[in-house]
């Protein structure tokens, strides 16, 4: 078995390579691999699973045909590594122990923009070791846009937690005491550190001319003509501050030096990116480097850039040490120096005619950048992509800027720059409606997308479009009507509101033409049983079973004969990283391709791979340069309607009730969907309500999870729920992406709420009590 | 200095410093690694055990403080019929997802479960409510505790077929 290896970097936005370097690199797999000490997990999930296990989904499949028995797939199974991770048998990174473990801690910096003067290290003993970007033996600089981002900051410091040195020994303490003693004197430079500092005319110029990483634009149609025959215009200025993932495993990482291979075992999002940048920065042929992911408490979008670091830097200290190392960030440092949503700032005008339809709509975009681009540009393009919403808006403009500032670099956070658009977009139509006399579910409704009409792109819509009757469900479920008229009536002594956020989620995206290969692999062995390959991360969205189903669905075997192991770069085939809510769709569609073709070629006793790579529908019209045309392949819609309580002295909120309708086309498994719009739903709810992060002169100030307020389940009522089923041919088994689209509507359906219960415009997240308290006294709202 | 306490239903003694962190102890010395780190601060209840009969957190607990005790960690709960019908529970509610609150969470509903055979959903919420979970929005590990303990909790969510 060969795989390619990876060739050149990858810029994920068009998944175009940015170097020219393509080393051929095959690796030989042998098919079947001794399961070693980091997938003894998985075993032991089958054997527990077997146990204690209800009825196994064993597939009979005598009515089986080409077309899906959509129903079958949906139903719900027991997760395969519910019982380990459940009982605490999962071993996740810092559960594996290594003889001669070294511990290491990140020295960094503390002023937000400043020259490195001079660095004084303390005496070390033997087997103590500091480590600097001098000490790379390839390359200190991140192959990313700009090639301005270092992992070690050599002659200046451009944000407060700028790793300088990593300190490496055998003792906790002795790490601590070293890394105290590290002197380091800065000289320090004038800084910016909001996007509006960063644009201020006389602002200090920390990127090129004008403080800007990126500015993009697009027209679709003609706005200034629309805008000139409007009825009514409207403009107004939206906002949304930083977000931390708060998985509830931090980031961390052990690397091991052996044989003259580096083996990083890593809480990961995408083991492929990892395996390339640390040969890169060492300047070894990627076969030197094996990355495997051990079982992830959770992601979100945080373990995607994060990680790159902390591979890289235990790497060093685990090369010059000889020893292994692990290192682990902890809670406030997590919070403090790792990626984080990109705040907004989002500029909406609309023009509507006589008969209250949008015509127009002029969108500007800053969001908040860090000292450095990094994967910023991906953002961008996805929240101008999804700058609309839910709405059919013939004419839009739009353009994006990321802003550089001497804070932290944001970066991928689930919805993706879609959820800051999408709040600005209900928002701006709340008012709207507001404005025009019309109630606001009405006047969202009215103007919905529908079947025919075209994206703020230009792009088709594809399939059956059902928005509209997603949200009268979503109004029936909770009884929308009945409950504005009542509340507004104001009987009850805490004001009480109910709202509504909708959304329309494109993914996946389209890709191009020139896209890198992202393959998913199938293999057989003699014994009949099966092997998933792909390193697709399972960071509890339920990968693993949910791809184990659509193979046995396919193959008619029981899913307790699939495995799919760890990723490991040693083994598994490229796909560049998991999120971007591609797996079950994009992804999951090769897999289905290659379960039938394994189907079609099954033989007993025989051994056989099928090596899949992804495909895209091929009526998408796309052109990049210009941001026209068929951006995604598909969309996912929703609606959620929230109720609140709000105490009118305190402004505390309490979250009363939450009903959600949801269209992700088929559910793969029941149970898991649910789980995803659940628990993306809080996450939503939290931003937008009470995780408050702000920033001061370049240092985060809740760095902790007891200021960084993240819900309670005393903070969630009871979910409604429902999934419209409206499969979609281009996704195994009819299904569409889940994994973000949840989370962006949760915001605006609780500000909504909030905007209904406290007589006020809301146009900034989260809504914090202190906020909603300020906000009612600047609009003169008394209680 | 000796520290004994009771491990899991087992006599055990450790030679340590006093101050050293229950949640090390038990993860590194004792190899227990059910309990986890999640923030250090006694915020997430990542690293909850019981000591003496009440959920305590081990990451703000020196093992000099256990001396005498007894406690019990996750290990010594999954094993029970309560602690098997938890999981099994978990695993048709889809309460794991990323799994890392989850031992956390069965030791507490484990906990409740012992001392309230049949919790209404309410105390169920509030039990738990010192557990931090990022991933799921909590709503299906009370329906998992609920089911565990032989009691009906509608179930939420419904799909309409095609």
């Amino acid at each position: 078995m060969k795989f390619d290896g990876q060739q050149g970097f990858l810029d994920f936005s068009s998944q175009r390579l940015l170097t020219t370097d393509r080393p051929k690199n095959t690796t030989p797999v042998s098919l079947l691999t001794t399961e070693s000490l980091y997938t003894l997990n998985n075993l032991l999930g089958f054997q527990f699973y077997s146990m204690f296990s209800r009825p196994v989904l064993n597939v009979v499949n005598a009515n089986f045909q080409e077309g899906y028995p959509m129903s079958r797939i949906s139903r719900s199974v027991v997760k395969t590594d519910n019982h380990a991770r459940c009982g605490g048998e999962a071993r996740y990174l810092s559960d594996y122990s290594f003889d001669n473990l070294l511990h290491a801690r990140t020295v960094r910096s503390s002023k937000t923009r400043a020259r490195l003067n001079r660095i004084a290290f303390p005496h070390l003993a033997d087997d103590e070791y500091i480590v600097t970007g001098e000490d790379l033996p390839g390359s200190n600089t991140i192959p990313l846009l700009n090639q301005d981002m270092t992992y070690f900051a050599m002659d200046q410091v451009n944000y407060i937690g700028e790793p300088i040195c990593l300190v490496a020994a055998e003792s906790k303490t002795r790490v601590e005491e070293i890394c105290a003693d590290i002197a380091v004197s800065y000289d320090e430079l004038p800084a910016v550190h909001s996007a509006e500092e960063a644009l201020a005319e006389d602002a200090p110029r920390i990127f090129g001319d004008s403080n800007c990483f990126l500015d993009r634009n697009y027209e679709t149609g003609d706005v200034d003509a629309a805008l000139s025959r409007a009825a009514n215009i409207c403009s107004d200025l939206y906002s949304s501050g930083y977000q931390e993932h708060a998985y509830m495993e931090t980031n961390q990482v052990t690397a091991v030096y052996a044989d003259g291979r580096m083996t990083i075992y890593c809480s990961c999002q995408g083991v492929d990116p990892i395996k390339r940048l640390v040969s890169l920065a060492f300047g070894w042929p990627a076969d030197r480097v094996r990355v495997i992911c051990t079982t992830t408490g959770g992601g979100f979008g945080g373990k995607i850039e994060t990680p790159l670091f902390l591979a890289v830097h235990a790497a060093l200290a685990a090369w010059k040490s000889g020893r292994p190392v692990r290192l682990v960030y902890d809670r406030s440092e997590d919070i403090l120096v790792t990626t984080k949503r990109h705040p907004a700032r989002i500029a909406i005008t609309t023009g509507c005619d006589e008969n209250n339809q949008l015509i127009a709509a002029d969108i500007d975009i800053i969001l908040t950048g860090g000292a450095y681009v990094s994967f910023s540009q991906v953002i961008l393009d996805c929240a101008m992509k999804m700058a609309t919403g839910a709405y059919a808006i013939p004419n839009v403009r739009v353009r994006g800027r990321v802003v550089a500032t001497n804070n932290i670099c944001p970066g991928a956070f689930r919805g993706f720059g879609a959820l800051q658009t999408t709040f600005a977009m209900e928002m701006h139509m709340a008012n709207l409606a507001q404005q025009l006399g019309i109630e606001e579910s009405e006047f969202k409704q009215q103007n919905l997308l529908r079947q025919g009409n075209r994206t703020c792109t230009g792009g088709k819509l594809r399939g059956t479009v059902k928005l509209d009757e997603i949200v009268s469900r979503v109004k029936k479920m909770s009884e929308y009507d009945d409950k504005t008229a009542r509340f507004a009536r104001r009987t009850d002594h805490r004001q009480r509101g109910i709202g509504i956020g909708i959304y329309a989620f494109g993914a996946p995206h389209t890709h191009g033409s020139h896209h890198m290969p992202r393959k998913v692999a199938l293999i057989k062995d003699a014994e009949g049983r099966v092997a998933i390959r792909t390193t697709l991360i399972d960071m509890g969205q339920g990968l693993q079973t949910t791809f184990k189903k659509i193979a046995a669905e396919i193959l008619n075997i029981s899913y307790n004969d699939i495995s799919y192991a760890d990723p490991d770069t040693d083994r598994d085939p490229n796909t560049l990283g998991t999120g971007a809510s591609l797996s079950i769709t994009l992804f999951g569609k090769s897999l289905e391709r290659a379960a039938r073709k394994m189907k079609k070629q099954w033989q007993k006793g025989k051994t056989l791979e099928i090596v899949e790579d992804f495909t895209e529908p091929e009526d998408l019209e796309w052109d990049e340069e210009q941001m026209q045309g068929d951006a995604f392949h598909i969309y996912s819609y929703g609606a959620t309607v929230a109720e609140v309580r709000v105490d009118p002295l305190s402004c505390e909120v309490e979250v009363t009730g939450v009903w959600t309708v949801n269209d992700v086309g088929v559910a793969i498994d029941e149970t898991i969907v649910r789980g995803q719009i659940e628990g993306g739903i809080v996450q939503g709810l939290g931003f937008g309500t009470m995780e408050l992060l702000e920033n001061k002169e370049g240092r985060l100030q809740q760095i902790s999870l007891t200021d960084y307020s993240i819900p309670t389940s005393r903070d969630v009522p009871v979910i409604q729920s429902l999934l419209l089923e409206n499969p979609y041919p281009d996704g195994p088994f009819g299904a569409k992406s889940v994994g973000e689209m949840p989370i962006v509507g949760a915001g605006p359906a609780v500000l909504s709420a909030l905007r209904n219960a406290c007589c006020i415009t809301l146009n900034h997240m989260p809504a914090t009590p202190e906020l909603i308290q300020k906000t009612m006294l600047k609009q003169g709202v008394t209680s | 200095m000796k520290i004994r306490f009771n491990l899991n239903e087992k006599q055990v003694e450790i030679a340590c410093d006093p101050t050293k962190r229950l949640l090390d102890v038990l993860r590194e010395d004792f190899h227990l690694t059910g309990s986890k780190m999640g923030c250090g601060e006694g915020e997430c209840g990542a690293c909850t055990i019981i000591i003496d009969g009440q959920t305590a957190l081990s990451c703000i607990t020196a093992v000099g403080q256990v001396e005498g005790c007894s406690i019990t960690t996750v290990e010594g709960v999954r094993d029970t019929a309560t602690g098997r019908r938890l999981i099994n529970a978990f695993g048709e509610k889809g309460a794991v997802q990323c799994g890392f609150c989850s031992p956390a969470m069965l030791l507490t509903a484990h906990d409740l479960l012992s001392k309230n055979p049949q919790p209404e959903a309410g105390e169920i919420r509030k039990s738990i409510s010192g557990n931090l979970c990022r991933c799921t929005g909590y709503n299906m590990i009370i329906e998992a505790v609920a089911h565990a303990a032989g009691k009906t909790i509608d179930t939420a969510f419904e799909t309409e077929h095609e």
